[in-house]
């Protein structure tokens, strides 16, 4: 058994390292966060017509996501029904209907098991049909963005994202919405899942020295902060926790982040333009917070970055290695010169072959094996930045820390997953609601 | 696919030979040397992986092509000050990376002073000391010749076979 109070000191912002990796706290991950959470899917621009279908993970579980005839979306476990072979072998595309490779059972949009090779014949009346459809998953979505839950008591989607959509609301719905580009870049890292997700979550104190030498070529507004030359100035940003454990930092005006030169003109005026929409579609205290650079986290394993535009779902492949999906993230609405833009900005940073990405995995990669050595395993983790300065944000309903750097968004994501890990069912975390914020601020 | 003539023997050995120089070049990181002498100014440097689609598939609207690296001279500017600003410290200690190059096709381009050039490409890339991680992947450049003489990279596409990045990223020479 796990003694998950052993694991996170909310109060004073420490976790045990052997949260990146041991096997029984992994499988504990598995049944009560990827088990229970929202995890992302898919976005409504990568299947937009009938019939569109991707192939992604819902923790280790294969899904296969489909447009459905009425427009609606489902998703289905992506295992055949009769001996388990895998239904759909591409990654996306569109059917109208999908049959297994193994004996050519076929099933509908909606997951029906539709037809059986000479059914009649060998078979006779032995086959309940009906019963033999997909295993079907739970689906939603907020903005186009599509999650899945394999738990039927869990809150509804919007629920679950709670206070903390009055900061996705800024680039969701400010300037008329968010898409994705193209089919997810796909890369194994080999570190626990929670670092890349604390990391992106609640980071800024790393930028300007594990990215010093990229920050440096590369100009932009974020590039001052080379080699911890410079820190943000107070006032410069913030950091945000939230009830179910997503987070979001905050550095106002740093939007063109890494894009200089033309490129970043365009941007900025991108973001100069549509600051005075954004106040009118929401509010001028939403507004305030457009035009900067956002690194964020959904919980358990959905990042973003807003400014650097790039969309990441850090799936789990056991508690040692995770598989990356990675996308570029535009405003609809930008014009195409710039979503193009932005596109090889993001490339640039935090593709595969980014210059940004691959100096965070050396270090996400380093947290996670070093603890093979049974002394550095029992060490623990400090996330300490900051402690006492949060408050109640009366804006957002979240908890705030006053600040660009800080660890705030750490000490609530971990708050979180001690929550899900500890609690039996939605019921017990419901029962939390009024309170979760006590510990946090230390009340 | 238009056809293309291949070029003569010794054209077919210099293009060879050039192509090993600037792998040997950027195993030694001579990256500022490179890009100043061996890379064109409209220089345009992809890497494209591809997602798996049914053969039969053409309905679907979405695109293919997942692009790793998207670079203009710009682009490769800014990284090659990445590896000179003396702070890169997930190259500090060197990589090592050692290509291979082989079918080599090279070919008469659209106008008399381009040549189309097809190879297959192996890279073995070494880092930190556990870490060796090899990359298999076709390469289709364009190679100008300037009114000095010499060979220039106008145009690389790297055609990555692996579907998912499994040696941690593509940040290394292509
Ligand atoms: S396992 Fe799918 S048809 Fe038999
Ligand atoms: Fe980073």
């Amino acid at each position: 058994m796990v003694d998950v109070d052993s694991l996170v000191d909310v109060k004073n912002g420490m976790q045990a390292k052997r949260i990146f990796w041991d096997e029984d706290i992994y499988k504990l991950e598995l049944e009560k966060i990827f088990g229970r959470c929202w995890l992302f899917l898919t976005h409504d621009s990568i299947i937009p017509n009938v019939g569109d279908y991707a192939v992604t993970f819902m923790g280790e579980d294969e899904v296969l996501v489909v447009r459905q005839r009425d427009g609606s979306v489902k998703a289905f476990l992506n295992y055949c029904t009769h001996r388990g072979a895998r239904v759909v072998n591409a990654e996306a595309g569109n059917a109208r209907g999908f049959t297994c490779t193994y004996h050519g059972w076929a099933f509908g949009l909606d997951g029906s098991l539709e037809s059986v090779p000479f059914e009649k014949e060998v078979y006779g009346n032995v086959l309940k049909k009906d019963t033999l459809g997909m295993k079907e998953v739970r689906v939603e979505s907020y903005k186009g963005f599509w999650y899945g839950n394999f738990d039927h008591n869990a809150p509804h989607l919007a629920d679950y994202l709670g206070d903390y959509r009055w900061f996705l609301d800024i680039w969701m719905e400010g300037t008329g919405g968010a898409e994705l580009i193209g089919p997810p870049a796909r890369s194994i890292l080999k570190c626990n899942w929670k670092t890349p997700t604390e990391n992106f979550i609640g980071d800024a104190y790393h930028v300007g020295w594990t990215h010093a030498a990229s920050l440096k070529a590369m100009g932009g507004p974020l590039g001052v902060l080379a080699g911890n030359k410079h820190l943000p100035p107070e006032g410069a940003g913030v950091q945000i926790t939230s009830r179910h454990g997503h987070g979001v930092g905050i550095l106002f005006n740093a939007g063109p982040a890494l894009m200089s030169g033309e490129e970043g003109a365009m941007a900025a005026k991108w973001y100069a333009e549509n600051q005075p929409k954004v106040a009118k579609r929401l509010s001028e205290a939403q507004a305030k917070y457009y035009g900067g650079h956002f690194n964020a986290s959904i919980f358990p394993n959905n990042s973003y970055l807003w400014g650097t535009n790039t969309f990441k779902v850090w799936h789990p492949r056991g508690p040692h290695q995770i598989e990356v999906f990675t996308w570029t993230i535009v405003e609809k609405n930008m014009p195409q010169e710039l979503k193009d833009a932005v596109r090889r900005s993001m490339l640039r940073t935090f593709g595969t072959a980014g210059m940004l990405e691959s100096d965070d995995s050396d270090n996400m990669e380093s947290m996670t094996n070093l603890n093979r050595g049974p002394h550095i395993v029992t060490g623990v983790l400090n996330s300490q930045m900051g402690l006492g300065n949060e408050h109640e944000d009366a804006e957002s309903g979240n908890i705030i820390g006053p600040s660009a750097i800080g660890e705030t968004s750490y000490r609530g994501f971990y708050r979180a997953y001690r929550e899900y890990l500890k609690a039996k069912d939605w019921d017990e975390i419901r029962a939390n609601n009024g309170k979760w914020k006590d510990e946090l601020l230390n009340r | 696919m238009e056809e293309l003539n291949p070029v003569a023997h010794e054209i077919y050995i210099e293009v060879q030979q050039v192509l090993f120089k600037e792998t040997r070049m950027l195993r030694e990181e001579r990256w500022r040397e490179w890009l100043e002498t061996m890379v064109e100014k409209d220089i345009v440097y992809r890497a494209i992986v591809s997602q798996l689609r049914f053969r039969k598939d053409n309905r679907y609207t979405g695109e293919k092509d997942v692009p790793s690296l998207d670079e203009n001279w710009a682009g490769l500017d800014r990284r090659v000050a990445q590896m000179e600003s003396g702070m890169q410290w997930t190259t500090d200690p060197a990589e090592r990376v050692r290509h291979f190059i082989t079918n080599l096709e090279v070919f008469q381009g659209k106008t008399p002073n381009e040549y189309v050039i097809y190879s297959n490409c192996q890279t073995v890339r070494n880092r930190r000391v556990y870490e060796e991680m090899t990359y298999c992947y076709g390469r289709n450049d364009i190679w100008r010749r300037g009114a000095d003489g010499k060979l220039r990279l106008a145009r690389r596409d790297v055609d990555v076979d692996e579907r998912f990045v499994s040696g941690k990223n593509h940040n290394f020479p292509m």
